[in-house]
């Protein structure tokens, strides 16, 4: 792939999401047109705007934010799947390999059950999804063999515990309250999302996706053998160290804002690769505006389809893997 | 550059795998290492690299022990061909050579035009410019194995080391690899270590030779003295009579 060509490729993507978010602002139960949005943006720049106004409020405070979010973590965990798939050096694997999303989910449980306050029950499910790969790393660390296979088993197995956990918590929990808190909550959603809680969400995700851009081109080499990429003078530890670390933040962050999300971290980087090959130096850009439109056409499709909100989980797997399958049957697969 | 192991001592799980082992080789050589499987040439390449650590003794360059190199002074000193295998995703010949200037960019940082340009030259040199868009994995064994060499020569190495270039080859390749190696040897002074099972491109080949035998014997000297019938056939336990062997 020519750079030009792939530099065409970022700016056609980049225009297809700003076009999405505008649609996805005037889309909706509460009717607003495109004329209306622009009169409004105007009043933004004018320094105009009344926040008494329902269009503004509704476009400014609900849809805004929440349109956002979706960008924000679908980008974040459509890099993450990018990483994690070159350091396991497998095109199957995704983000929550390492027992991120059941240490976070167990998190939110234990939130929910604890204390049911929004602030406290993103902190846990951070917190506890953290941990998670923190353990997952330890046990898989403490041999000399070959490592990725050792932390591939260590995330089965913690992942195996804290999914118990969450059964547990689960079963005690209160069924006419909790249970059904719980439940919602790890369908994942992104409705109620609050602009504060895109503040709190953007520098955990930045940060981590600025360090998976700059370590884009290396990741390539994060994909051959261990000792193969030490013998290219590749410091593989570290590397491999700082990537398990940012996909972490992102993940734990994803769930602790909007619930478990699956497929987004498994899918985009494939339809990534369809578009621009194999190369990280170039797949790790495109992904990231390519997870940002997946996930807001989805949260979208969560408003829009049904006379009440879908939950997101479902629809990013139940059109994700259609279309994924779709994809792969009519390609064979030979983009990986 | 002169490289050394001396005195390399490697434990496996507290049995002794390599015992006492001393190798010398200077610019513009070319050995070999032989031995039957299992005898630890792969162990042995690897704790040449550092890849394992020497229970006793040290991996010398120009005196001093590669672990006072910084990783990227090392590799660029030192080019590395692992043995081929297929990758779990398909990265373009060019993708793949360009990999080789690592040691050249730094951490954070990605190629930059003279890297591209470095690559263009290798793949010229060695007629594989039509290879350069092709995924790796769509290659033919002689086609991959030679990409392997130019990802390793692309660094500009010294010494270049070969973990089995000639596996899953037919003949033809095998005597393309080891012609090149020869030339890299003769003309531009590279120096070359090749782990290989074949005791006809040893001997054709290389000025040196290592014969790894069992119980942590080996022979180590001028190829001419080393692979010779009786040392052959005592270490693969073959009939002397068996190396008689002419093709009408």
């Amino acid at each position: 792939m020519k750079y030009n060509k792939f530099i065409r490729y970022c700016i056609i993507l980049s225009i297809v999401l700003i076009i999405l978010i505008i649609t996805s602002l005037t889309v909706g139960k509460y009717e607003i047109s495109r004329v209306d949005l622009f009169s409004l943006l105007k009043d933004v720049l004018s320094n105009r705007l009344s926040m008494d106004d329902t269009k503004a409020f509704v476009i400014f405070s609900v849809r805004l934010p929440r349109i956002l979010m979706a960008v924000i973590v679908g980008s974040g965990l459509a890099a993450a799947g990018v990483g994690m798939q070159a350091i396991f050096k497998n095109p199957l694997v995704s983000p929550r390999i390492l027992g991120v999303s059941a240490g976070a989910s167990f998190g939110v449980a234990l939130g929910i059950l604890v204390c049911n306050n929004a602030m406290f029950i993103q902190f846990m499910a951070f917190v506890w999804g953290i941990v998670a790969v923190i353990l997952t790393y330890l046990i898989g660390k403490n041999n000399k063999s070959s490592s990725v296979i050792m932390l591939v088993l260590a995330g089965i197995i913690v992942s195996a515990v804290f999914t118990s956990l969450l059964s547990l918590v689960q079963y005690s929990a209160d069924v006419d309250t909790e249970l059904p808190s719980i439940i919602y909550w790890l369908m994942g959603s992104l409705a109620g999302v609050k602009m504060t809680d895109v503040k709190t969400a953007f520098f955990p995700i930045a940060l981590s996706l600025v360090l998976l851009f700059m370590m884009r081109w290396k990741l390539n080499m994060l994909s051959l053998s261990d000792e193969e990429a030490e013998a290219l003078g590749l410091n593989v530890k570290l590397y491999r160290v700082l990537i398990i670390i940012s996909s972490t933040v992102i993940s734990a962050t994803a769930v602790s804002m909007c619930g478990m999300i699956g497929w987004v971290g498994l899918i985009t980087p494939h339809i990534g690769r369809m578009i621009v090959g194999t190369d990280n130096e170039k797949l790790i850009p495109v992904s990231i505006i390519i997870g940002g439109i997946y996930l807001l056409l989805i949260d979208d499709f969560c408003r829009l389809l049904y006379s009440s909100e879908i939950p997101l989980s479902v629809l990013t797997a139940l059109i994700g893997a259609p279309v994924f399958g779709i994809l792969l049957k009519k390609t064979g697969g030979k983009w990986i | 550059m002169i490289f050394e192991v001396k005195e390399g001592y490697f434990n496996y799980n507290d049995s002794p795998v390599l015992k006492n082992i001393n190798i010398m080789i200077k610019k513009g050589e070319l050995m070999t290492i032989l031995g039957p499987n299992g005898v630890g040439k792969t162990t042995l390449v690897k704790c040449m690299l550092g890849f394992l650590k020497w229970e006793n003794g040290d991996t010398l360059i120009n005196g001093y022990s590669i672990k006072t190199f910084s990783r990227n002074d090392l590799w660029k000193k030192i080019g590395y061909v692992p043995q081929m295998k297929t990758l779990p995703f398909s990265y373009t010949v060019e993708s793949l050579v360009l990999m080789g200037r690592n040691p050249y960019i730094n951490f954070f940082s990605k190629p930059a035009k003279e890297d591209y340009y470095c690559v263009d030259k290798i793949l010229k040199t060695f007629r594989l410019e039509h290879l350069k868009n092709k995924p790796i994995n769509k290659l033919s064994g002689g086609e991959i194995q030679m990409i392997l060499i130019a990802r390793a020569l692309v660094a500009d190495p010294e010494l270049l080391i070969l973990d089995e270039p000639e596996l899953n080859l037919d003949l033809a390749n095998q005597v393309k690899i080891f012609e090149i190696l020869a030339q890299l040897v003769n003309s531009k002074g590279i120096s070359c270590i090749i782990n290989t099972h074949h005791p006809i491109n040893a001997v054709r080949y290389g000025q040196k030779s290592l014969l790894l035998m069992k119980n942590y014997h080996y022979l180590y000297g001028d190829t001419k003295d080393i692979l010779n019938r009786e040392n052959l056939s005592k270490t693969f336990g073959l009939s002397e009579e068996w190396f008689n062997f002419k093709i009408s």
